[in-house]
Parts: structure tokens; sequence; C-alpha cells
């Protein structure tokens, strides 16, 4: 069993509708992460634009916004690139804006230039963090620091 | 032979050129003009209509390797009909029972030259004379854990590939929509690449009162469509792999065919027996949460553009009341019913102080217009018409009716919009011509005393 989150086969427009971004650079609106096609494959492009030391990129796990069940998962899976030393951290974020526990993915050793494949056991996410509440997940949430750019792809559960 | 042919296509292309410069003539008003339209310049019902033809993306599209396009423009020799087949025997629902029975007596009575009838199943399934059987490898109940073995629809649409060339039809329609009994005729003796055909509802226990009964179409649904199998091959690659028999794959595949090609709507072939129908949306099924989810990816990544279906009929009729009518809602409901066929508009002249009229159906576009004092007692019904007409000029034709003529529903005066615009206006003025120069045409467009 797997869900999508940002998964496209096919794609014909320029920004994530559900998807919020904080000082991402952005060529049409400010608040929606732009995307990217490089042949086949299609990317969020989640690139620092100078304003203060960080950015972000939310995407919602449904496309209206609610929240989901993502108990009955065991990974979250996602791909990246960059050409640039970055630093990239990732979490869930529950219906009560309750934050599950960040991982912070240059710890996990993928280097750059390279196209890197992200499994993340939701189990991490989630243990010993009594805030979040992995019933009601809302959001995947993308925090990058001051001048980091990265292509993002693949993203689901499974 | 190759130089033959190219003298063909030139022979061809100079035709279509003489009639592109007299398309004019279709739509004149002079009766003469219309005739040698038909005589002399009208192309052939099978051949594409190119007066009309918006192809946005065929270029892009017929990228496709496995695609002739030269095939898949020629007229069709058949049509594959596929559906979802159910044995009613089997059903336990009696309503759908007795709908799904219907429907079946509708193929059995339609005239099927060069029809193939291809009943898809996963289950083994008994099928009636006529049908071929095709067994599915997979449905929403082996495939989604669901509880009914539904098909997926790009399944049957693969499966009737089998057995037709590029320019033949595939049809595919939901199992509770009877057809006419010359749809399929129609549907040879043209030669457009998709059709979209939009449900009438109707009342009915049988297949008499089916075609005889009034019946509503339903504009926000599709529950048929025919396309060339080239066509279908070419945008197969965008096509969701839904499941029929939930909500989504109608409003997905006609904002795909609309967006990557272009198709026509049909209003008047396919049928359905009025039930209660109702989606909900918070306790889906299997295949219902993942039919959503693809109609949600669809959405956000651009495969279409518009959420929702709607019928755009390309022929408007406006019913008038400039003159004070009572009963209003009923005389609308009336004109109406006979004239699901048309777009309905409703120009309402209200007086001042008066309020809208309430509980017009809701297939009509109300537009309440309301006069002053000084528009009171003026004949409005040529402003009339030219406010109706200036909302409707992206359709094809304007037919309006006088709201006192409901017994008869008489249209008084068809015109195309094309006509319309070259003529600027209605004459506002002339039937007020004794009131000479104390009227004139206020910033609402009804005529006013100075």
């Amino acid at each position: 069993m797997s869900y999508d989150i940002f998964n496209p086969k096919v794609c014909f427009v320029n920004e994530l509708k559900s998807s919020w971004a904080k000082s991402i650079k952005t060529s049409e609106n400010p608040n929606k992460l732009p995307i990217s096609i490089r042949g086949a494959e299609t990317f969020l492009d989640l690139s620092h634009n100078g304003d203060g030391s960080w950015c972000a990129g939310v995407i919602a796990l449904c496309r209206d916004w609610s929240e989901m069940d993502v108990g009955d998962f065991v990974n979250l899976n996602f791909s990246f690139y960059t050409e640039e030393d970055y630093s990239m951290k990732v979490s869930l974020v529950d219906k009560d804006e309750g934050e599950s526990n960040i991982i912070d993915v240059n710890r996990m050793g993928f280097s750059k230039g390279d196209y890197n494949e992200v499994m993340v056991p939701l189990k991490k996410l989630s243990r010993g963090n009594s805030v979040f509440d992995a019933r009601q997940a809302r959001l995947l949430k993308f925090v990058l620091g001051e001048g980091s750019s990265v292509l993002v792809s693949r993203v689901f559960l499974d | 032979m190759s130089f033959l042919v190219d003298i063909e296509a030139w022979l061809d292309r100079k035709i279509s050129e003489v009639d592109r410069k007299h398309f004019y003539l279709k739509n004149s008003e002079r009766s003469y003009e219309r005739l040698l339209w038909r005589l002399l310049y009208k192309p052939p019902p099978t051949w594409r209509d190119y007066l009309t033809f918006s192809d946005k993306n065929s270029i892009e599209l017929f990228k496709n390797e496995d695609v002739d396009i030269s095939k898949s423009i020629k007229p069709a020799n058949q049509v594959v009909h596929v559906v979802n087949y159910l044995n009613p025997d089997k059903i336990k629902n009696p309503s759908l029972r007795k709908r799904t029975k219907i429907c079946l007596d509708s193929f059995d009575e339609a005239d099927k030259a060069g029809v193939q009838l291809l009943a898809c199943h996963e289950a083994k399934t008994k099928v009636r004379d006529g049908w071929k059987s095709f067994r599915l490898r997979r449905s929403a109940k082996s495939a989604l854990n669901g509880k009914r073995d539904l098909a997926f629809l790009i399944d049957m649409l693969d499966a009737a590939c089998e057995y037709c060339d590029q320019n033949d039809y595939i049809f595919y329609s939901n199992l509770d929509c009877p057809v006419s009994y010359n749809i399929y005729e129609k549907l040879l003796n043209q030669n457009e690449d998709i059709i979209q055909y939009f449900i009438r509802d109707v009342d009915a226990d049988n297949l008499n009162d089916l075609f005889r009964k009034p019946y509503k179409i339903k504009q926000t649904g599709v529950d048929g469509f025919a396309i060339k199998k080239g066509v279908y091959l070419s945008l197969r690659k965008y096509l969701p792999d839904f499941v029929v028999g939930e909500p989504h794959w109608d409003t997905t595949y006609s904002g795909i065919f609309n967006k990557f090609h272009h198709s026509k709507d049909n209003t008047v072939d396919l049928y359905h027996i009025h039930h209660e129908r109702f989606w909900d949306t918070k306790e889906l099924s299997n295949a219902g949460k993942h039919n959503e989810l693809l109609y949600r990816d669809a959405y956000e990544y651009g495969l279409i553009d518009e959420p929702i279906i709607k019928l755009k009929k390309p022929s408007v009729l406006l019913m008038l009341n400039y003159s004070g009518e009572k009963y209003k809602r009923y005389k609308v409901e009336r004109i109406s019913r006979r004239h699901q066929d048309y777009e309905l508009a409703f120009l309402d002249l209200i007086k001042n102080k008066q309020a809208p009229t309430k509980n017009i159906p809701e297939e009509v576009f109300y537009f309440p217009i309301v006069g002053e004092p000084k528009t009171y007692g003026l004949n409005q019904k040529m402003p009339m018409m030219n406010i109706g007409a200036n909302l409707f000029l992206d359709r094809s034709t304007l037919n309006f009716v006088d709201l006192r003529d409901h017994k008869s529903s008489k249209i008084f005066k068809t015109i195309s919009c094309d006509a319309y615009k070259k003529r600027g206006f209605f004459d506002n003025f002339v039937e007020n011509q004794r009131l000479g120069d104390t009227i004139f045409l206020n910033d609402e467009g009804l005529l006013s005393k100075i």
C-alpha cells in the first residue's frame, strides 16, 4: 500500500496548489511551491530566496488540506537532488499544529551532486513525541538553511 | 499512386477553401442563401466540421508513434460499445435490476449495423445474445479490496481496442443508461473525434415511456462517450486509472478531452431512468477513495483545468417577460420542459419595488431586470432581446420566446450569434416610433422617457 504526496506522472502546472512556501524563490505566487520539470521527472524546487536565514516548504498530505491517518504506513519516502551544500530538515504536522520529531537529512549522509533516495521510518517521526498525532497528520514540512537549493521529487508514504 | 493521392488531397483543400468562403450563407437571413449553402457548399456529414474545429493540441497529441493520424481522421466503419456488464438476474437491488434490464433492452432494440457490443466483467457472467463476453483481469474487488467488482475504465477501453481500427469508435456508457434507437447510425454519420453524452433523465418504467416522457438533461456529468481509437491511444498516457460506478471519472476524462483535444456534446441519445442518486463523499468505498485521489491529482497537476463539468449548450432560449406577466414561475417551467436541449435563460422585467421571481428551475439562468417609472409603459421587447443576446454571444444561436406564449412555447425569433454580431443590435426604437425623440436607451439597456 502506498500513498502519493507529490509524485505526478505528468504535470502541466508551475506551482503546487496544495502547498505553502516561505522565503522560497518563486516566479508566480510567492506562497506556493514552484514545480520544475527536468526530463521525465517532476520536482518541487525548494531554493532559498535570500530572505532571512532559512526557508520552508509545506505540502498538504490531502489536496483539500484535511487530515489523514498515517498510522498504517511504515515509511515516508522522497528523493532529492542538490548541487550545493545544503541543510534540510523534514517533519510532519498534525491538524492541531502538533509537530512530529524533526529529522535532520544532513545527518543521514547524503551527498550533493547525487540523486538521493530518502526513506524515513514513520516511527522515527513519532517515537516519544506526545504532541504529534499520526492519526490526524495534515502537513509535510521541509525546512532548509540559508542558501540551500534542493529539488525534491517522488514524495510518498508506503 | 502517390501522385494521385496528392492530387486528391489538393482538390480536397481547394473544395474546403471554397466552402469556407461561403460559410456565411449557412446562417444568412435570406432563405435562398441558406438553400445555396445546403445545396452547394455544405460539407458531407461524415466530414470533420472544420468550420467549428478548434484543435488545441493536436500536433502534440498525435506525436504518438503508435497512432497513424491519416488513418484515425477517416470516417469510422464501426462502433465497439463497451460496458461493465452486469447480469440483471443477479442484481439484488430491485430498482437497479429494473433499470439495468431496461438498458439492456434498449441495446436489443437499437439499430446495430456496424456495431459490436462488448460485455466486460471480471467474474464469470452470462451475457445476453448479441453481446461478446470479455473477462477482465482485475476489478475494484480484486485490485482495491472493494465490495463490488467494478471495472477499471482503461481496461474496458483497451479491450475495445482489440476489436477495431484506429478510425473506429470506442463507445463507453454506464449500464443504467439506455440508448436511443438510432444512436449508432448518428455516430457513424459524422466524423468527430470525441463525443460526450449527457443523459436525459426521465421518470419511466419501460422503454416506451422513456423515449416519450418529459426529460431533464443532466448538465453536470457525462455518462458515456465515444472516442476514435486513434485519439484514445494518443490521449491514453494522460487518462488516470479510474473505476467506473464511482464519482469523478467523468469530470476528469471530460476535462482531459477538452484540454488536450476537443469534443462535441450530445444531449439526445443517452437516457437515464430517474432515481435518487447520492454520492456520500464522507463514506467513500475503497474504489471511491481511489477515484477521488486520482481526480484531485488530475486537478492539482493541471491535467484538468476545471474541477466540475458544465454542459455548454450551443443554442440559447431566452424567455422574455416585458409585459408584467403573472404566474411567471409556472410559465417558465412549462416552456423549459419543452426546450431542454437549449441553454435556458429568463429575462424578467420587474418594477422598481417588485421582488424577483422565486423558485425558478435551477437549470434556468434567471436575470431580473429592474425598471423604473420612466421605463414603464414603453415596449421593452427589443431592448430586452438585445440585453439577452449580449449575455450569450459566445454561443451559436439565440432563440427568443415571449412568456405570454407559454402554451405554445413558440419561438418568435431565431438568429445565429454571428449574424447578430454582424447586425450589431435589434432596433430598440422600432416598437416605440410614435414616441420619436422623447425616449432614449438608459444605462441598464432599457428604453426610458426623457
